[in-house]
């Protein structure tokens, strides 16, 4: 499998930092996301977890460290934690953390919402 | 020769300090005000999240277009105050687009309903929402949904008819400028 690695920017649009690492089973997306074509940026993305998890079948430390996504983004990171939950339900090991600003009400109650909507773990880490 | 009144509308403006604008709201505006806003109010993200959401909204939505071979954008209005005495505990925040006067109906009652739910009755809104989501930008409810839910206030909207068929539609908020308080859940 091949790694994905994206320089994050904020020039036009905001583009987050991806870097997934099929070697060492861990994945990370960092900074904010507002895309031009957000279904077409998340895809490939989503296809690696997908291959990751029914080839490689390894343990898939995923990481987040996003500050802000927009509405259509969030439909993405949700479609990205269902995977990751039947990965898990199909005996996959599967670790998610989250780093948030700790005064960002707003990004806790959209943790707190993807986690009842999709019944995984998410470690909350405040910074 | 003075094609407009500029200083009519600088003093028209002055209640809103951060930010007045009128034009298209393509990529490039709503990154720069976008990166200008974020930078301008690092204590509060609110103010930059419901730009992001309603930019978002007047850049799809507006029956206003600029036309482009690259682009096709809606064309809105946006005034953000900050700075003056009357605005010391909040900003307010005003934006504005032509729609089709036959809408006008759909979204007062949609933002009537928004109004009178509770918090939790959002954020169900909001999942229901974002779960029928196709993955495009068709997203002008929810934008409506997480404005009232960042910033815990009615939306006020106002609209004033154009001619018979299309009508200037503001949505005005107040934001809160104290620092939120982490454990608010």
């Amino acid at each position: 499998m091949k790694d994905i690695y994206i320089q994050g920017s904020n020039d036009v649009y905001f583009v987050p930092t991806v870097k997934f690492e099929a070697d060492k089973g861990k994945c990370l997306i960092e900074g904010e996301s507002f895309l031009a074509e957000t279904v077409k940026f998340y895809t490939p993305l989503i296809e690696w977890i997908e291959e990751f998890s029914n080839q490689k079948k390894g343990a898939l430390d995923f990481t987040f460290k996003l500050t802000y996504f927009n509405t259509s983004s969030s439909k993405c990171i949700l479609d990205i934690l269902k995977i990751l939950k039947r990965y898990e339900n199909n005996n996959g090991r599967v670790s998610v953390c989250w780093h948030y600003d700790e005064d960002d009400s707003d990004m806790r109650e959209a943790l707190d919402d993807y986690m009842n909507d999709t019944e995984i773990k998410i470690n909350l880490i405040p910074y | 020769m003075n094609l407009i009144d500029l200083y009519t509308y600088y003093r028209n403006s002055q209640d809103y300090s951060l930010v007045a604008f009128k034009g298209p709201f393509d990529k490039y505006i709503i990154a720069a005000f976008g990166n200008f806003i974020f930078q301008y109010t690092l204590e509060n993200k609110k103010i930059f999240k419901v730009f992001m959401e309603l930019a978002q909204n007047v850049a799809y939505y507006s029956i206003e277009r600029k036309i482009s071979e690259t682009q096709n954008t809606g064309v809105g209005s946006l005034a953000i105050g900050s700075g003056l005495e009357k605005h010391k505990d909040f900003y307010v925040f005003s934006i504005g687009n032509q729609i089709d006067t036959k809408n006008l109906t759909i979204l007062e009652n949609k933002c009537r309903i928004i109004n009178n739910a509770t918090k939790d009755e959002l954020r169900a809104f909001k999942r229901q929402e974002r779960s029928l989501l196709p993955g495009t930008n068709d997203n002008a409810h929810i934008g409506l949904i997480m404005s009232s839910l960042i910033t815990n206030s009615p939306i006020d909207i106002s609209s004033v008819p154009m001619n018979n068929e299309i009508s200037f539609f503001t949505i005005n908020l107040k934001i809160d400028k104290s620092k939120p308080i982490s454990n608010e859940i």
